[in-house]
């Protein structure tokens, strides 16, 4: 195959990109015959700050948990997130380094698609929480054992101990907006229990974008399952709570997405951007099956950078990965978000 | 050293917003870093922040800030994530007062709203006042002081530092409390069963006594009563 069969794709950063396919696709084959007339829709998601004009945008639409969840060494996440660098591809995750003094200013060079965390029942690190693009609240059950300094192997609770009601909450947002100068979009991360309820909730209280998380594991052991419940009804019923309250609240999902139709599908659903994290996982190499099956170890087999053959397969299977969602987005004719 | 007075800075919180305030402090100084040292000539030592309406977020973000007095009396989420420094309140404190406080010291000279130094991980908070409900909820290492008493729910889920009540408590003191001490002066309304009361020793009464000292509140510590989790976290 010729090393620039997709130089055609509507993303500019991406038509640079030396790195080949591993098959051709619809939109390889077909987007020559189209162009010039913005056949292909745009697939992104823009995610406003409420009270000011900023927004992230994620182009294309994907997310990955990966570099706070996934047990992943330094090494092996400063590869990753060299990766997802060159994708623009936001992430959740603390900074790697110690961030230099610098005044509160988002979207900063160094950080510009990095979503900071904050877990339930922690206290705030302003440090964290500096220079990233997006805060996101994780108002989900976590087990301890995931987390930095655990001492024990339970679930923290879904709602932080401190917030009784959805005043608290959003004057708890208001806060960490006015940290960041309101130029910071707040989300939050919630495992689908009540989900009209709680993405009322959420909404009520002032965040500008929620994750949801179906089918969402961390490691693929069934018991750090944090929930089964089904995708397709969940995100349904948050539209649905979200239309309801009249906000403009975004909605994001991670779930078992594995390929570019099952995301499309998520997203003509009403969700405006996925979690590349399943996929990743199913994409894993298969001359380097790890002996234990975690995403940690998927990656460890892309680590060494020594193994010069092996540790490149996650930037073609991103590739591919958007190429098939441009592909149904074609198929699907007049899709716009 | 240079003398505070000469090198004091003064904001009117009226004309200046939390951030603005975070903004300012951060670009005028070169030492902003937590993890870098504190300069004691710095020109923040003796800052001092006038016309306090009971804005919320004042101080929020704040650290390595030297001393700050703040003349009124403060919002919700006041001094929310503070460290390094040293700051003391002429008036009143709202909710969530010294909220994920990493270390340093607050000092309120009336009194605070509820959740004070809810999710504190280190520091010291003084109240010369009384408290409202909810206090220390989620502590992780703040020790409080309240020189006067609190409402209900006081140490609910605390996972370790120190509660010292210098008054009486409302309903469920200590409510699924995971670590720490409380020490309680007064009488509380209930006790969660959570909490089992212990003898006064003598660690005890010395560290009572250092931490009223700090906060300048004169005590024997000989009086209070010990209050720990039936089960401390393993």
């Amino acid at each position: 195959m010729p090393p620039n069969s997709n130089s055609d794709y509507s993303d500019p950063k991406l038509a640079n990109r030396a790195t080949p396919l591993r098959c051709e696709t619809l939109l390889a084959r077909i987007n020559p015959l189209l162009k010039g007339r913005q056949a292909v829709p745009s697939i992104e998601c823009r995610i406003g700050c409420a009270g000011s004009s900023s927004e992230l945008v994620l182009a294309p639409p994907f997310f990955t948990r990966l570099v706070a969840e996934a047990g992943l060494s330094q090494q092996q996440k400063r590869l990753f997130l060299a990766e997802l660098a060159s994708l623009d591809l936001a992430w959740i995750g603390d900074p790697l380094d110690p961030i230099d003094a610098k005044p509160l200013e988002p979207n900063v060079e160094n950080a510009p698609n990095r979503i900071a965390s904050i877990h339930v029942d922690q206290p705030v690190d302003i440090d964290a929480i500096r220079n990233s693009a997006a805060i996101e609240l994780q108002m989900f059950g976590v087990p301890f054992e995931t987390l930095h300094n655990s001492r024990r192997s339970r679930w923290m609770p879904s709602l932080p101990i401190e917030i009784l009601e959805f005043e608290q909450l959003a004057k708890k947002i208001e806060m960490l907006r006015s940290l960041t100068g309101k130029k910071c979009p707040i989300g939050a991360a919630m495992a689908p229990g009540a989900v009209y309820e709680d993405v009322r909730f959420l909404v009520d209280s002032g965040v500008d974008f929620i994750t949801l998380l179906c089918q969402v594991q961390f490691g693929w052991s069934i018991s750090n399952c944090i929930s089964l419940a089904p995708l397709d009804s969940t995100i349904e019923q948050s539209v649905k709570a979200i239309k309801d309250s009249g906000a403009k609240t975004k909605l994001l999902v991670s779930g078992n997405l594995v390929d570019g139709q099952q995301m499309f599908r998520c997203l003509q659903l009403g969700a405006s951007a996925v979690s590349i994290d399943a996929f990743l996982a199913q994409s894993k190499p298969k001359e380097a099956v790890p002996v234990k099956e975690t995403f940690g170890s998927v990656l460890s087999t892309y680590a060494p950078p020594t193994f010069s053959s092996s540790y490149t397969w996650l930037l073609p299977a991103v590739l591919q990965l958007i190429s098939e969602l441009h592909d149904c987005a074609l198929y699907a004719g007049n899709f716009t978000k | 050293m240079e003398n505070p007075s000469e090198s004091a800075l003064s904001f009117d919180l009226e004309k200046t917003s939390a951030y603005e305030l975070l903004s300012a402090l951060q670009m005028t100084r070169s030492t902003a870093h937590p993890s870098q040292k504190v300069d004691e000539t710095s020109p923040y030592l003796g800052l001092k922040l006038t016309n306090a309406r009971g804005q919320d977020f004042i101080g929020a973000g704040l650290r390595d800030i030297g001393e700050v007095t703040v003349v009124g009396s403060v919002g919700d989420f006041a001094f929310c994530s503070f460290g390094d420094g040293q700051v003391v309140i002429e008036g009143n404190a709202g909710n969530f007062f010294g909220h994920s406080i990493a270390s340093g010291m607050l000092v309120v000279r009336g009194h605070s709203k509820h959740a004070l130094g809810a999710l504190g991980s280190g520091g010291l908070i003084a109240i010369y006042g009384n408290a409202q409900d909810r206090v220390a909820v989620g502590m992780q290492g703040t020790d409080i002081i309240v020189r006067g008493s609190v409402a209900n729910y006081a140490g609910m889920g605390m996972q370790s530092g120190t509660l010292i009540i210098g008054g009486s408590a409302g309903l469920h003191l200590g409510q699924a409390m995971a670590g720490g001490t409380i020490y309680i002066r007064g009488e509380p309304e209930s006790v969660s069963n959570d909490v089992e009361e212990q003898r006064l020793r003598e660690p005890d009464r010395l560290k009572i006594g250092m931490l009223m000292l700090k906060s300048n509140i004169k005590s024997s510590g000989k009086e209070f009563r010990v209050f720990r989790p039936v089960r401390e976290a393993s």
